[in-house]
């Protein structure tokens, strides 16, 4: 995993390569000063860091599906004997692993 | 003359050519409760997140100071509910879509912004098309943590990122 100085320097180096880039203030388009340009790397790299650290837990609440699909594997497992759902879980939390 | 309870539009702006960011600036003690809406949102690349913040002095406040809670409604799972705290931006939701016919529209409803001894709080609702077309909704709360006066909102969406379009409006409710 990236530390967030590692993601400053990626983000500097993003930043740089796109511009110029833009903003708007009340409907006036210009490009950004020296200092929102620092802040635009700021705010990249802490977005990264962000979704790094935790993007993981809205990853596996989406990929895991209703509680009623949930439901409906747990039933069949128990009838057939299978681990479907467990095998599922599984793959969601392998997919989509928690940061070390 | 103004009426009582009514909506003063206090700014706006519609995206021609890709901007990564958008502000609109007018909040004030004139008003009790502000309105921030916009709609047709597209970024240039797809599944990108959708950010607010506020603003002080017309700059944007991007102190980690910002906690709320989202649900998102989808029609490929069930309610979720992501949480954010002491974020330097409130995330309204993910994975907005740059295809066709698939924008990100919504409303905020802003409370105490004007208020330098309240915290800042807002409530969110949000209806969109995710990048793999589905419906999804999110609605939520979020705040500043700080008690602090701000005069405006900025949309960003955290990245190197144009947004393609969008048309923005800031309102204050007559008091």
């Amino acid at each position: 995993m990236a530390t967030l100085e590692e993601l400053t320097v990626a983000a500097q180096a993003e930043v740089d390569a796109a511009k110029p880039l833009f903003k708007s203030v009340d409907g006036n388009r210009r490009e950004l000063n020296d200092a929102e340009y620092a802040q635009k790397v700021i705010d990249i790299a802490n977005y990264n860091f962000d979704q790094q650290e935790n993007g993981y837990k809205e990853a596996r609440q989406l990929a895991y599906g209703s509680i009623a699909e949930q439901l409906d594997m747990q039933y069949w497992d128990l009838v057939n004997g299978t681990t479907t759902w467990k095998d599922h879980i599984a793959k969601v939390k392998t997919d989509n692993p928690k940061p070390a | 003359m103004v009426t009582k309870n009514s909506l003063v539009l206090l700014s706006s702006h519609t995206i021609t050519s890709g901007e990564e960011t958008v502000t609109l600036t007018g909040m004030s003690s004139t008003y009790n409760v502000h309105l921030f809406t916009y709609r047709n949102l597209k970024p240039t690349l797809d599944n990108q997140s959708l950010l607010m913040q506020f603003t002080v002095g017309g700059v944007t406040d991007t102190t980690a100071n910002y906690t709320g809670h989202m649900i998102k409604i989808s029609d490929s799972s069930d309610a979720n509910s992501p949480i954010f705290t002491n974020q330097t931006y409130a995330k309204l939701h993910d994975n907005t879509s740059n295809a066709a016919n698939e924008a990100s529209n919504g409303n905020v409803w802003i409370y105490s912004a004007a208020d330098s001894a309240e915290h800042t709080t807002a409530s969110v609702d949000v209806t969109y098309i995710t990048s793999s077309s589905g419906l999804a909704n999110s609605v939520g709360h979020f705040r500043h943590e700080q008690n602090e006066a701000h005069d405006g909102v900025t949309i960003d969406l955290g990245g190197v990122n144009d947004i393609t379009s969008g048309e923005f409006r800031l309102y204050g409710l007559v008091k």
